[in-house]
């Protein structure tokens, strides 16, 4: 009798768990099948297939965004001359990056000068230097892709030597911070924060005036995210990884 | 004696059926699951996807809020005055020069790129973020609304947000659509709730190019890829609408 009661109660135990496996499996089927259904209700919408036009040998144009501002190289060589001894003229290129809505552009000038190193000129908006560093032959500083915060408030450059990369963030007035500073030293601050992983890179800006970092593993893998405040120097471990 | 033998048989007959029960149970309980799985797909339908949990379920319309503040990854954020009688001018900077073509824009997920092309000439290619807490919906659309800004709000916890004004918005599937992102600047980095966000220079833009549905004529076409190859190789794993 007790036999045949630990049986049903068995019974009861192995239909509940197929039940349990059942309800698993379909709720993970939900998740992973949802596109299917989304397919279904959206019946609607044909399938698009790539027009003709596109389907030809010919490699397309590209018509440049007028409101995008490519990298310009404006390059003025050295005209040598027979009659007087030869003058050194420096060349200068220029890039600039656009903020995202378009309403302020930051341009670095690059100037080489007599003894082989470069001078890079820092503006805002077309208007003075607001920053000036030269760097020997190898060493350069660019304008990242999302160097403007979304408010415009700050951008930061990037100074690349060898393998060494390091991050200047800077106030978009062109004014230095209350610490007397140009700049804040992004890479240098994160360096002394965090120990454990190496800086990878900045990406852009998680909101105005927080800066994403992706560190690196000593494997080279990518490593946790941080954000890093702007202009309070906060270093914030993310549990999210950009 | 007997009566020893006799218990036993019973004890060991006991252990065979308790394994032969037991294999029966674990059939018994596969049988459930199975049963659960078929006869609950039936009836347990997935939640239709949003972009945005909370507005996609409210209404999808224009809206225009200058008085109010923004909520994103706990921060807020103040979003740009919009004025309508600016924005409606009606001149499209993007293919102006180009011939007439079909409208085609492709997103590239494993790049961030987006590419807008007008027969074969590639008129728009730049950076975006897609989906980075919900993923963006692979599959080939049209442009079913336009709207110059709208509210969107979804999330939970520490990922809610609410965004008014944001602007250039084109839905092409849901309200799942390309975006103008006023709030962060990390383009080329996954970074939305599905939504394809862009800078506001470069939703602006391509609002102005591209074409709403009129009539019996569909918006203007709209690839996800997970890959993509100029001009128009378009790699779709599971896509919706094929």
């Amino acid at each position: 009798m007790i036999l045949k009661k630990y049986l049903e109660l068995e019974v009861l135990v192995f239909i509940l768990a197929g039940a349990l496996v059942g309800y698993f499996m379909l709720a993970h089927q939900n998740t992973h099948q949802q596109t299917l259904i989304q397919a279904i209700q959206t019946s609607n919408q044909t399938p698009i297939q790539p027009p003709a036009s596109q389907i030809v040998g010919t490699s397309p144009t590209i018509t440049p965004l007028p409101t995008v501002t490519p990298t310009q190289n404006i390059v003025k060589p050295a005209k040598p001359s027979t009659k007087t001894p030869v003058v050194f003229t420096p060349a200068i290129s220029t890039t600039s990056q656009i903020s995202s809505d378009g309403s302020r552009k930051v341009t670095v000038d690059i100037v080489g000068n007599k003894d082989g190193n470069q001078t890079y000129e820092v503006l805002i908006d077309n208007g003075p230097i607001i920053y000036s560093q030269t760097l020997p032959s190898g060493s350069s500083i660019s304008i990242p892709y999302n160097t403007w915060s979304p408010n415009n408030t700050y951008f930061f450059l990037q100074e690349n030597s060898g393998n060494l990369t390091q991050i200047m963030v800077f106030d978009g007035s062109g004014k230095s911070f209350s610490n007397g500073n140009e700049f804040l030293d992004l890479t240098g601050i994160f360096a002394q924060r965090v120990t454990k992983y190496a800086f990878g890179q900045a990406t852009g800006w998680a909101s105005n005036n927080l800066i994403i970092i992706e560190s690196k593993r000593s494997d080279g893998t990518q490593g946790p995210s941080y954000w890093f405040g702007v202009p309070g120097e906060s270093v914030t471990y993310l549990s999210t990884q950009f | 004696m007997p009566k020893k033998i006799k218990q036993k048989k019973a004890l060991h007959l006991k252990e065979r059926k308790t394994a032969i029960y037991y294999l029966q149970g674990y059939f018994l309980s596969m049988f459930i699951a199975i049963l659960v799985v078929t006869v609950g797909g039936f009836f347990i339908k997935p939640p239709v996807p949003c972009a945005n949990s909370k507005t996609c379920q409210s209404d999808l319309t224009q809206h225009i809020d200058n008085n109010m503040l923004g909520t994103f990854d706990g921060h807020t954020i103040v979003p740009p005055k919009i004025d309508l009688a600016q924005v409606n001018s009606g001149i499209s900077v993007l293919g102006a020069s180009t011939s007439a073509g079909e409208k085609h824009i492709y997103v590239d997920l494993t790049t961030q790129r987006l590419y807008a092309y007008q027969g074969a000439n590639l008129i728009l290619n730049t950076f975006i973020s897609s989906g980075k807490w919900d993923p963006s919906p692979v599959g080939n659309f049209h442009i079913w609304e336009k709207l110059v800004s709208t509210r969107m709000a979804g999330g939970s916890g520490a990922d809610a947000y609410d965004l008014p004004n944001v602007p250039y918005v084109m839905y092409f599937y849901q309200d799942f659509g390309f975006h103008g992102a006023y709030w962060h600047n990390n383009f080329g980095h996954a970074m939305s709730h599905g939504c394809i966000n862009e800078r506001t220079v470069d939703a602006k833009a391509l609002f102005e190019w591209a074409d709403g549905p009129t009539g019996d004529q569909p918006g203007t076409a709209v690839s996800i890829c997970n890959s993509f190859s100029p001009p128009n190789n378009c790699v779709q794993n599971n896509p919706l609408s094929s």
